[in-house]
């Protein structure tokens, strides 16, 4: 990943810019400001993607269109803002007051990129555990609120916890692994790569290596111990322990590291 | 992976005073069909007239696959691995017979588990093993671990080390990182 001349991989420049483009470059705000547009979480400003990665450790990933080939982008390869965060990234800042997250201010419901007038936000696909999650939050709850288009914020106000009953959404017991690992003080960036929910690293991921891979199963559900193996045996071969993580609702979260004992072969 | 009500770990467990051909080693599956019956020639089957089967059997748990299991990572530490003091220990809450060992003699206890490779197992049985199963550490420190030793149809052992707990990557700025050298090329890389 290329460095920032500020330290930041990936992210370049000092100076702070419009957030979107088109809109006048805002005053500096204390908290980052996440931007919500069609249920991705985006983040433009080169200050406040540096300070996420920076102050709190949510590293997201930069998916602006790389540079054109020739003089004009001889100097800076690689992707480039916005910073896109995943929607446990967006949730976690939201919820512990670390960025704002709001729609894209200006954008109605015809949305950027034209086409047809976008449903209201709620009911977007894409939406996730990061919004207000349907199934779980009450009418006027918590989570972000407003309407659409309106430059209304989000409530800072935590979604209710799901009943202890009911199983826990997948999406709801990823959130709460990382969470909880990103808690700890911990980078978290997903873990795709490595056929886990996340990959934790114990220093900047630009200057790290992971040490674990995380799974996030549901705890009472049984699985093939193969695949747990095959997952174990995967992290081995990469220097990784694999991580069982359990975050029930109101409770500690429990892990369970598996490793493959070298020694025994 | 073998389906888990498959013919081999049906006739896995040898049925006492039975003809089973002790599938549990290919080896021994080879041998059958060269020399005929496999019991009959090592003198009938004798791993249900070993002593430590037996104990294992008079464990309370009712599990016969897993007893078998248990029998072979007996013999795979005992025989293959010259470890010390290796003894079958039946947790009846678990329905499991687990072996406490020695890898070597001034060495601590370690808790082998073992478990047919093929079942299904969720989180929170894997980490009711390690509640209940483990030894309390020596050091209050110490995480709580067992060692699973997943057994497969053909008998291959493999050994996984089950930590009850977050093990911690190495924070930065440790001196081992330091000095290594994929960490010097990155930072020649990076402030290039």
């Amino acid at each position: 990943m290329a460095a920032g001349p500020e330290g930041v991989p990936g992210v370049c420049g000092g100076g702070e810019g419009s957030e979107t483009p088109g809109t006048p470059p805002d005053a500096l705000t204390e908290r980052p400001r996440v931007r919500r547009h069609r249920g991705r979480f985006l983040v433009w400003a080169p200050r406040a993607a540096r300070a996420l990665r920076e102050r709190h450790r949510v590293w997201g990933a930069l998916v602006g269109t790389p540079p054109r080939r020739g003089r004009a982008g001889a100097g800076a390869a690689g992707p480039r803002l916005p910073l896109e965060l995943s929607p446990e990234e967006a949730r976690a800042l939201r919820e512990s007051g670390g960025a704002t997250v709001e729609p894209v201010p200006g954008v109605g419901e015809g949305g950027i990129g034209g086409g047809g007038p976008e449903p209201p936000e709620p009911p977007l696909p894409q939406v996730d555990e990061a919004e207000a999650e349907p199934e779980e939050t009450p009418p006027g709850g918590g989570g972000v609120v407003g309407g659409v288009g309106g430059g209304v914020i989000e409530a800072l106000t935590p979604p209710p916890l799901p009943e202890p009953s009911r199983p826990s959404s997948p999406s709801e017991r990823r959130f709460r692994v990382f969470r909880e690992l990103w808690g700890r003080g911990l980078h978290v960036t997903p873990g795709g790569k490595f056929g886990g929910d996340f990959l934790v690293y114990p220093g900047p991921p630009s200057l790290f290596h992971a040490g674990a891979v995380a799974l996030c199963p549901c705890s009472s559900q049984a699985q093939p111990l193969g695949a747990l193996l095959a997952a174990a045996r995967l992290g081995t071969s990469v220097r990784k322990s694999l991580l069982l993580c359990s975050a029930p609702p109101g409770g500690a979260m429990a892990v369970t590291a598996l490793t493959w004992r070298a020694d025994l072969t | 992976m073998e389906p888990a009500a498959g013919p081999g770990w049906r006739g896995l467990c040898p049925a006492p005073g039975g003809t089973d051909p002790g599938r549990g080693s290919s080896a021994a599956g080879r041998e059958e069909k060269a020399q005929g019956s496999w019991s009959g020639a090592a003198g009938g089957n004798w791993i249900t007239a070993h002593p430590t089967f037996t104990e294992m059997m008079s464990l309370d748990v009712s599990d016969s696959t897993q007893v078998y299991a248990a029998f072979l990572v007996y013999l795979d530490l005992l025989e293959g691995r010259s470890w010390h003091e290796v003894q079958p220990v039946g947790v009846a809450e678990l329905q499991l017979v687990c072996l406490h060992a020695r890898a070597k003699e001034q060495e601590g206890l370690q808790v082998m588990v073992p478990v047919p490779a093929h079942i299904l197992i969720s989180h929170e049985r894997l980490r009711e093993i390690l509640k209940k199963a483990s030894l309390p550490p020596e050091d209050p420190d110490t995480l709580l671990s067992v060692t699973l030793a997943i057994v497969e149809t053909d008998s291959t052992i493999v050994y996984y080390k089950m930590t009850d707990g977050f093990v911690m990557p190495d924070p930065p700025g440790d001196t081992e990182d330091v000095d290594n050298k994929q960490w010097r090329k990155k930072r020649k890389k990076l402030f290039k």
